[in-house]
Order: C-alpha cells, then sequence, then structure tokens
C-alpha cells in the first residue's frame, strides 16, 4: 500500500531521528555504521545507544522513510574496522563481513529524503531568523 | 577481555527476553551483534573500564527498548510542539494522529492546570496582536452587557425577585373588587377586616397595614413623617429580624399599649443620631409619647421604601377614640391551599363576607398575589419596553462580534494552517480560540458591570423619591444581577466570536499556505453571511430609533400642551391644620384669611388664595351624572378631580372663566363652578350656568360658572379634563360641625397658591410666615408647580432619555458594521478594482460603486426595520402621546438620520476604493 504521505506532516524532526536519517543521506549503512557515524559528526555531543537506535530504525522503517538494503556492503561506506569475533577468526585477523542478520543495511526512501530535505530548511530558516536577529552575535552568513 | 565481551553477549540475549517473541526473531541477531560491535569498539578504545561501562550502558538501554516493544510504545520520530525531554530509549507520546487517547491529560508538563495557564498565555498573545478590533469588540461588549444589566436588575428587583420575606411564595394582599367595573382597590374597614380573619381554611395569616404620616415634634419644629399602622402579628409573618429591640408582639396595639413605635434604620440615623441608647427613647408623635421598642434593618421597605415607622394596631381590640385606619390586608395563604383555588374562593366568598360585615353587597373582593401588578402599569410597561430595546442592542452587538470575529478570521486561518502543519490538533486550534473568546467575554462584562452601576445610579436619581418605582427589594446590583451579566458576556463573546474562528480551522493547510490575499474565507458564503449580519444591524438599530423617535414626539407634545393655567412662579404651600384648635371649619377659615393676608405682604409674593393647584387635586369624584334637565339618564362612571378653592382662586392661578362668576364669600355648598368640556357636553347651546347636576344620589349642584380646561398632564386624559370646583370657604350660618368619629391629629390638609415673582428667598420664607401666624400648624411640603408638573412627567421623560441613548448607540454600532463590512470588501475586492481601474474605469465610478453598496445594505435595512417597527411599536402606543406608532414624520426623521450616517460609514471605503492603485496592485500578483 503506497500512501503518498506530506513530509511536512513529520516536521518537525526529533533530533535524534533527524541526525539517523541524515546518516543515511550520502549512503546506505547498517546499525553500527550509523551509530559510529552520528557519535562522531557531533562530536560525542549525541551518543545513540542500541536500544534507542533499533527504535528508532523501527519506526522509520514503518513510517517508510527507509528501507532495508539488504545484508552485505550493497553500496556505500565499509563497515568500520573491528575484531572479528572469537569464533570466526583469531584475533588480530582482518576484518570480516559478518553474515546477513547481523548486518542489515538501510537506505533512505524518498519520502525519507523528502522528510530530511524539509526538515533540513526549517532547521535553515530557523537559523536565518536567529541570524537576523543577532543572536548568534554580528556574524555573517557563513 | 573477551570472556567479558562473550558475557556481555550473553547478558544481551538474556535481557532481550523481556521483549516479546515476535520482536526478537525479527531483530535479536541484529541488535546483539550491533551491541556487540558497541562494545568491542569501547574495548579497543578505552579498555577495561570503557568495555564496562559501555556494556552497561548499552544493555539497560537494549532493556528499556525490550520492555517499550513488549508495551507496544512506538519509537517518535517526531516532536509534537511540546516534547523536549528524551526519556530513555526516545520513547515519547508522539504526533498528532499516533497520540494515545490517555496521553493527553499527562501531555509531559502540560497537563491540567498548567494546560489553562498555557492557553491563557497563548489567548493573550493573540489578542494583543489586534488590538483594535478587540478594543472595539470588548467596548461594544461592555456596553450592550452594561445596559441589559441595569434594565434586568431593574425588572428582577421590583418584578421578579421574591419578596425579601419568608415564605414570600404565600404573601398576598386582599383588595376590594368592584365586580361591575372590575376596579380594585384597597382597604377594608375594621369589621369586613375580622371578617376576612376568620377564614382560617384559606389564610393561615391575616394581618394588616395603612400607611400614614404623623407629625413629628422635634427641635427644630413639627414635621410629617411616613410611616404605616401595622397589626403586631404583621412584622413576626414578614420574619425581618430587628437590628435592634424587637417585633410587635400579641398585646401591642391595645389600649394602653399602643404608644409604642417601631423605626427604620435611617430614620434612627437621620432623626436621632444613631443614639446607642434608642430603646429609652420616646418620640413625640401627633403630640403623644411613643416608646420605641425596635429598629427595623435599612434592608426593610414594608409596605413602600419610605416608611420610616411602624405603630401597632390591635384590630381586634382596639383603643377607644383611636383613628381608624384603612386596613389592606396582607394575608399568607394557609400551606395546603393552592394559589388558584384561593383566588377563586377570595372572589367568590367576597360578596357575602362584605354582607356578614355589614357593607355594601356590590363589593367584592380580589386576592393580588404579590409579583406582577406591584407596580402602575405604565411604569410596568415602560420597563418592558426598555427591556426590548436593550435587548436589540445586545443583538446589534452580537452582530458586530460576528463580524469582528469574521475580519479576523483572514490572519487566523493562516496562523491555524502553519500550527496545524505543526502538529497542532484541531481540538487544540479550537480551545484556544475558545479561551480568547471567553477572556473577551468576561472582560466584556466586568466592565459592563460598572456600566450597569452607573446607569442604575442615574436612572435612580432622575425618578423622584422612588414614588414610581418603589420596591420592597433594593433595587441594586445583586448577585443573580452579577450571574446575569457575566453569563451573558460570556455567552455572547464565545457564541458569536468562535463560529468563525472554528471556520478557520478548517484543515485546508496547503492551499492556505499557498494562496495569500486570496484567503480562504474570501468566499461568497462569508461575504453574504457579513452582508447578512449588517442588514440585521440596521433593522434593528432602526427599530431602536423609531422608537425614540416616537417618544420624542410624543414627550415634546406633552410638554407643549397648554396646561390651562399659569404656572409660572407658582408655588403650592402645603400645610396641615391639627386638631387642637381646627375642629371648627369656620376657625380653618379664618386661619385661611390670616394666612393669606400675611403671605400677600411678603416680597416678592403677586398673589395667594387657598385651594389645591394641578396636577394634586383636594379629590377625586367617581360616579355617574345625572343632569337636570335629562331626569333619569345617567352619564357613564366617571372618574374626575375635584378642586375645593377659594374666591380669587381663578385669578391667582391664571385659570380663565370662560361664563358666570367666581365663588361669592357666602358661597352656598352646593355650588360648583365646572370646567369647558363638561359644560359643553351637557349643555351644547352653551346654557350651563344655572343648569343643575348631581352626582350619583348626591346633592344637586348647581352651576355658577364655567372654566377653562386645564390640562391633568395624565396620558390617558380620555375624558378631556373634566374638572369640579367647589367653593372651600365654609358659608356662614351654618351650625358648627360636630366632630364625628375618630379624630386624628391632622383634621385637614390646605393648600395655599402663592404666586411669586420667581426669586428663591420666597419659598423659605413661606414656612416662616406659617410659622409665624400658628406655629402648630405643620408645613408639610412647599413645592414649585413647575417641578410638580415635571415630577408628573418624569417617568416618560426618562425613559424617553434612556431610549435615545440606546438608540444612538444602536446607530453608531449599525454604522461601525457598514463601515467594516463595505471596508473588508475593498480590501478583497482591490484586485478586480485594480483590473477595472486599468481598464480604464473612472475612480468616481469606483467608488461611486462601494458607497452604492453601502446605501443597498442601509435601505434593504432599513425596509426590513420600518416593517418590524411597525409591528413592535404598538406595543409602545400606550405609552405615547397623542402620536401615531405609525407616525410618518417619525419615520421619515429616521430614515434621513440613517442614510446620512451610512453614507457617512461607507465615505472612506469608497474612498480607499478609489485610490487602489492597479500598476502596484497587478504588481504584487
Amino acid at each position: 500500500m503506497t500512501t503518498s504521505k506530506d513530509p511536512r506532516a513529520f516536521l518537525p524532526l526529533t533530533p535524534l531521528a533527524f541526525q539517523v536519517l541524515l546518516a543515511l543521506a550520502d549512503g546506505d549503512r547498517h546499525g553500527y555504521a550509523i551509530m559510529r557515524e552520528v557519535e562522531e559528526r557531533t562530536d560525542g555531543v549525541i551518543k545513540l545507544r542500541t536500544g534507542t537506535l533499533y527504535t528508532l530504525l523501527q519506526r522509520l522503517l514503518d513510517e517508510e522513510l527507509i528501507e532495508g538494503a539488504g545484508p552485505g556492503g550493497v553500496q556505500g561506506a565499509a563497515p568500520p574496522n573491528h575484531q572479528a569475533r572469537g569464533r570466526s577468526g583469531a584475533p588480530g585477523s582482518p576484518p570480516v563481513q559478518k553474515d546477513d542478520s547481523r548486518r542489515r543495511y538501510y537506505r533512505l526512501t524518498k519520502l525519507g529524503r523528502d522528510v530530511v530535505a524539509a526538515e533540513a530548511r526549517r532547521l535553515e530558516l530557523a537559523l536565518d531568523e536567529a541570524r537576523r536577529k543577532q543572536v548568534l552575535g554580528r556574524t555573517t552568513k557563513a | 577481555m573477551a570472556r567479558i565481551v562473550s558475557i556481555v553477549e550473553r547478558l544481551s540475549l538474556i535481557v532481550l527476553r523481556l521483549a516479546p517473541a515476535s520482536f526478537r526473531e525479527a531483530w535479536q541477531r541484529e541488535i546483539v551483534g550491533t551491541l556487540t560491535d558497541a562494545c568491542q569498539e569501547a574495548r579497543a578504545t578505552r579498555g577495561l573500564r570503557g568495555l564496562i561501562a559501555t556494556g552497561a550502558a548499552e544493555l539497560s538501554n537494549v532493556g528499556v527498548m525490550a520492555m517499550a516493544a513488549r508495551f507496544g510504545k512506538r519509537g517518535a520520530i517526531t516532536g509534537a510542539r511540546r516534547t523536549t525531554a528524551t526519556s530513555p530509549a526516545g520513547l515519547q507520546p508522539i504526533g498528532p494522529d499516533d497520540r494515545p487517547e490517555h496521553d493527553r491529560s499527562r501531555a509531559s508538563r502540560f497537563g491540567g492546570p498548567n494546560r489553562l495557564a498555557h492557553d491563557l498565555r497563548l489567548a493573550f498573545r493573540s489578542l494583543s496582536a489586534a488590538k483594535l478590533p478587540v478594543a472595539i469588540a470588548i467596548i461594544t461588549l461592555s456596553l450592550g452587557i452594561g445596559v441589559n444589566s441595569a434594565v434586568f436588575s431593574i425588572i428582577d428587583s421590583t418584578m421578579l425577585r421574591p419578596l425579601p420575606f419568608a415564605n414570600a411564595d404565600r404573601l398576598d394582599e386582599i383588595w376590594n373588587l368592584d365586580p361591575v367595573q372590575e376596579f380594585s382597590y384597597p382597604g377594608f374597614a375594621r369589621p369586613l377586616f375580622l371578617e376576612w380573619r376568620k377564614q382560617t381554611d384559606l389564610f393561615d395569616r391575616v394581618e394588616a397595614y395603612d400607611i400614614t404620616s404623623f407629625v413629628l415634634d422635634t427641635q427644630d419644629g413639627a414635621e410629617m413623617v411616613t410611616g404605616a399602622y401595622v397589626t403586631p402579628g404583621l412584622l413576626s409573618t414578614l420574619n425581618v429580624a430587628p437590628v435592634v429591640g424587637r417585633l410587635f408582639q400579641e398585646g401591642d396595639g391595645r389600649g394602653g399599649s399602643e404608644t409604642r413605635v417601631i423605626i427604620s434604620q435611617e430614620f434612627w440615623s437621620e432623626k436621632l443620631g444613631r443614639d446607642p441608647n434608642v430603646l429609652d427613647r420616646r418620640l413625640s408623635f401627633n403630640g403623644r409619647a411613643y416608646d420605641i421598642v425596635g429598629v427595623m434593618p435599612s434592608s426593610f421597605r414594608f409596605p413602600n421604601d419610605r416608611a420610616g415607622f411602624w405603630v401597632p394596631y390591635d384590630a381586634e381590640a382596639p383603643p377607644p377614640g383611636q383613628v381608624q385606619p384603612r386596613l389592606v390586608a396582607f394575608v399568607r395563604r394557609a400551606p395546603a391551599a393552592a394559589l388558584a383555588l384561593v383566588t377563586a374562593e377570595v372572589e367568590r366568598r367576597g360578596v357575602e363576607i362584605s354582607k356578614a360585615a355589614g357593607g355594601s353587597a356590590k363589593v367584592s373582593a380580589r386576592l393580588r398575589s404579590s409579583g406582577f401588578g406591584r407596580l402602575d402599569i405604565q411604569m410596568e410597561r415602560s420597563l418592558w419596553v426598555l427591556g426590548g430595546a436593550v435587548s436589540f442592542l445586545l443583538l446589534i452587538v452580537c452582530a458586530n462580534l460576528a463580524n469582528l470575529s469574521l475580519s479576523r478570521v483572514l490572519a487566523r486561518s493562516r496562523d491555524f494552517a502553519v500550527r496545524s502543519a505543526l502538529g497542532a490538533s484541531r481540538r487544540d486550534l479550537v480551545r484556544e480560540a475558545l479561551v480568547e473568546h471567553f477572556v473577551i467575554g468576561l472582560t466584556g462584562a466586568v466592565l459592563g458591570l460598572l456600566i450597569a452601576a452607573g446607569m442604575l445610579t442615574f436612572t435612580l436619581s432622575m425618578l423622584p423619591e422612588g414614588a414610581l418605582l418603589s420596591s420592597m427589594n433594593a433595587i441594586d446590583l445583586d448577585a443573580r444581577a452579577l450571574a446575569f451579566t457575566a453569563v451573558i458576556g460570556v455567552i455572547t463573546a464565545v457564541l458569536f466570536g468562535l463560529p468563525p474562528a472554528l471556520v478557520a480551522s478548517r484543515p485546508s493547510v496547503g492551499d492556505v499556505l499557498k494562496n495569500d490575499a486570496r484567503g480562504s474565507t474570501g468566499s461568497p458564503a462569508s461575504r453574504r453571511l457579513r452582508s447578512t449580519l449588517v442588514v440585521a444591524e440596521v433593522t434593528l438599530a432602526i427599530v431602536l430609533l423609531v422608537g425614540a423617535a416616537l417618544m420624542v414626539r410624543s414627550f415634546i407634545k406633552l410638554q407643549s400642551v397648554d396646561r390651562g393655567f399659569d404656572s409660572n412662579g407658582l408655588l403650592a404651600l402645603r400645610v396641615g391644620l391639627p386638631a387642637a384648635g381646627y375642629l371648627d371649619p369656620y376657625a380653618r377659615d379664618r386661619f385661611t384669611d390670616r394666612m393669606l393676608e400675611q403671605l400677600r405682604r411678603l416680597p416678592g409674593v403677586i398673589g395667594a388664595t387657598a385651594g389645591y393647584v394641578p396636577p394634586d387635586s383636594s379629590m377625586i369624584s367617581f360616579g355617574k351624572i345625572e343632569v337636570e334637565h335629562r331626569p333619569g339618564e345617567r352619564t357613564a362612571e366617571l372618574v374626575l378631580p375635584v378642586y375645593q378653592v377659594w374666591s380669587d382662586y381663578f385669578d391667582v392661578v391664571g385659570i380663565p372663566l370662560r361664563s358666570g362668576r367666581v365663588f361669592g364669600p357666602d358661597e352656598p355648598r352646593e355650588s360648583v363652578i365646572v370646567s369647558e368640556s363638561f359644560a359643553r357636553q351637557h349643555w351644547p347651546a352653551g346654557a350651563a350656568v344655572g343648569g343643575r347636576f348631581r352626582i350619583d344620589n348626591g346633592a344637586w349642584r348647581t352651576i355658577v360658572g364655567v372654566a377653562g380646561e386645564v390640562r391633568q398632564m395624565d396620558l390617558d386624559d380620555a375624558n378631556g379634563s373634566f374638572e369640579f370646583y367647589y367653593p372651600l370657604r365654609r358659608p356662614a350660618g351654618l351650625p358648627a360641625a360636630a366632630p364625628t368619629g375618630q379624630i386624628s391629629a391632622i383634621v385637614d390638609y390646605r393648600t395655599l397658591a402663592v404666586r411669586t415673582d420667581g426669586s428663591d428667598l420666597v419659598a423659605d420664607r413661606l414656612r416662616r410666615a406659617v410659622h409665624e401666624v400658628d406655629p402648630k400648624v405643620v408645613v408639610w411640603r412647599v413645592d414649585s408647580v413647575e417641578q410638580n408638573f415635571a415630577d408628573a412627567v418624569a417617568r416618560p421623560r426618562l425613559v424617553l432619555l434612556l431610549m435615545t441613548v440606546f438608540a444612538v448607540m444602536g446607530l453608531i454600532l449599525a454604522a461601525a458594521g457598514i463601515y467594516g463590512v463595505l471596508s473588508y470588501g475593498v480590501t478583497q475586492r482591490r484586485r478586480e478594482i485594480g483590473i477595472r481601474l486599468a481598464l480604464g474605469a473612472r475612480p468616481q465610478a469606483i467608488g461611486r460603486l462601494i458607497l452604492g453598496n453601502g446605501l443597498a445594505l442601509t435601505s434593504v435595512g432599513l425596509g426590513l426595520g420600518v416593517v418590524l417597527s411597525l409591528g413592535l411599536v404598538r406595543v409602545m402606543r400606550t405609552l405615547l402621546y397623542e402620536v401615531e406608532p405609525t407616525d410618518p414624520v417619525s419615520v421619515a426623521a429616521v430614515s434621513l438620520v440613517l442614510f446620512g450616517v451610512a453614507g457617512l460609514a461607507a465615505w472612506r471605503p469608497s474612498r480607499q476604493a478609489m485610490r487602489v492603485d492597479p500598476v502596484t496592485l497587478l504588481r504584487e500578483q
């Protein structure tokens, strides 16, 4: 069932949802990769935990803002380095992609793209207002 | 370390047990994997500590998620404007459609009273953003409510509110009834009253009162005070507690105990200086010492608000020689007796009881329920007319409110749309609009109360001595009036302000955000609605204006009526001659002569005579007239004033004598001077002088003169002013009249008519002049006759004044309505106007178009209004003096005024339209 949903209906996005969608904006990722990216991008300010992440992912899937992109690195970033677990390889061996169910990849749907764009625009507007009111100090537009 | 990781892994599996099976099936492996990855990372970067810390954090996070999954809670991706805090695992109540019902109440920090505060804040913000329309709304609302409150208060106090006594619903009076004439009047003789006391099946208390005046001797001289005789049980039937002392009881009013008095609180303050030892004081009433036994509270106004004292009268055993009051029977129905039954029985038994008491068999009785009928019929009608007028005014205010609300709708619908897009539910928007209008209503109500208080004060001050509007209830803004005001205020504001706001909150978000000036409420439907409202306003305003115009004409006619005599500088000096010294009627005449002589000597006095001056009369005569030259024929029952006058009366008062002569010094008692119209009616040939007539079976009277008409200033002047004048002076040679019956303190009241040159000094001198002749004579009043006439028309004058004020208010509001709708129309049709101008139309044509619109609305309203007023104003007929409700002059005047005002209202919008610049306009598009 496809219903064309109005992206604006999702606004404003929660900060976490926005971050997750943003993380998928430039490529597919799996869960842990999303967590890492968000943490790195925000310099540790936003720290996504597993439970939180998967709650969000569930909801985003339900709302069709993201979709599963199949196991394995179909496109985009490689999973971050990590040490293989004991069973599958000796410590120190090169990173091994585990099997499907552990590494489900996600990507944005068209709706998801629209939503994150709308949110970004909304934030931009807010930022413009703030700048105009010189809330951020007398700086010119960066 | 790897061990620890695997421990964490196993723990996560356990924690995930909390989640439902289906969830685990779909997600378990992935979650566990990610969790493990995180822990590995932590171990790699921060060592054991990092691992343990991360492990713990992740495990608890997953645990919360599992619990949430079990309870069906979903993650939040949209932050509703209220959500700021995040709980663990990002779980929150979410967007408008998904929010479960029960979450509303605990909606984070905005539950219950906090929400109200929040809504109020929003309301104030929204209202301040549109200061002018809101101020106009509040002001018009408070005016409409204020006048309604005041009129309601008066109607309520005088007609609706129950008497402030115990068992008020069972209290009534019994009056005499002339069954033929359907005319009832109060006052029983003692035996009749006692007969009614025997009707114990109908009444469990039968008491009586009679209004009376006593001469109070104070150190400043004698003055008259008004009060009442009451049977000893009456005050306790009313059951109002005294502020000091006691009520009357069984035994008061009998021989030996009749010189007791209860006074009012005003009396205590004004005449006794609130002496705390009041119960030890005695008052000299009519030359006797009365003991004060109690003081009644100022809220006790029985039988009217002027009663200053009450003396007991025991009808069973009155003291011998006591003047007998005319008892007004005041009764309490037996608890078991229904009103309808008692009413019927009273009329049925009336004649028998009258006969049993030795009275006339032609007189029955009627039960007068307290409630309607307490006021005289004219006053009652006036109040209802005023009530109708203020209701119309309120309707006009409502129409204006609706219009104002509609004009704010455009801005609001955009505002609503944006907020709707941001997650506000329709219910929230409506609730906020409701709060806004509630605030407007409440503010209007509060201001309205102030206006009502002011209006009441003004109204009461315009009526002479509360004579016309006397009520046992205080006329003020009581709790009922306050409640009425608040309720009306809020209901009006909400009822008329809310629907437009509701219309605006309809969810067509996209459309509204897309177009601007075109606006979603520029629909033809809304334009029609606004026009209809304005037409309604104009219609109602017309009715008010016509009503006021008619009253103005009526009043002018009333005032310009030739009174028939010269009231300029005429004073009426009313004196009471006490029993001591004036039992002999010749003594009274001698006093009158001496008094007149004295008065004529005063500087500033041009003439003086004796005899009541209109609108007062010496007595009223009822009866059928039989004229000598038509024996056996009788006229219908007539009621007319009789004046007992001195010989030079006509000259001093200025009533012209058409034929015959005035009374001479030894005028026989059956001489009479009649008014012109009476003479003309029965002696059309003009030979009234010498003719004879009698009233019912009285003595035959001989006409010695015919005088000009005197207008009684009565709006019911149906009889064309018949008056009779009898000689006041007792002819010499008659035996001294023996005092018959009871002797009251004052045996005779006389009025001395004094024509002055208008200086104020004379009025003061008059009192002293009387006391110079005889200090025992009581000066009752000194009035200017002009003032008496003014008082007689005080009621119509006040009603007229109020109607005019309401009509003007209505007109201004209607004009504002016209202005509003035209100006809005111009704004809306700017594009159309711009195009027309661009296509070569002349600005004047556009201006005329707008003006034409305005006049069209006005005309429709005028037409409807005139038709409506024809119907309603028929009600006013009885209040109008010689002016027909369909008076064309009034209607024409009103139409002119209306078109003038409408033209003014339409002027500015039409100029606005003419100044539209098509170039800038089209560029904007």
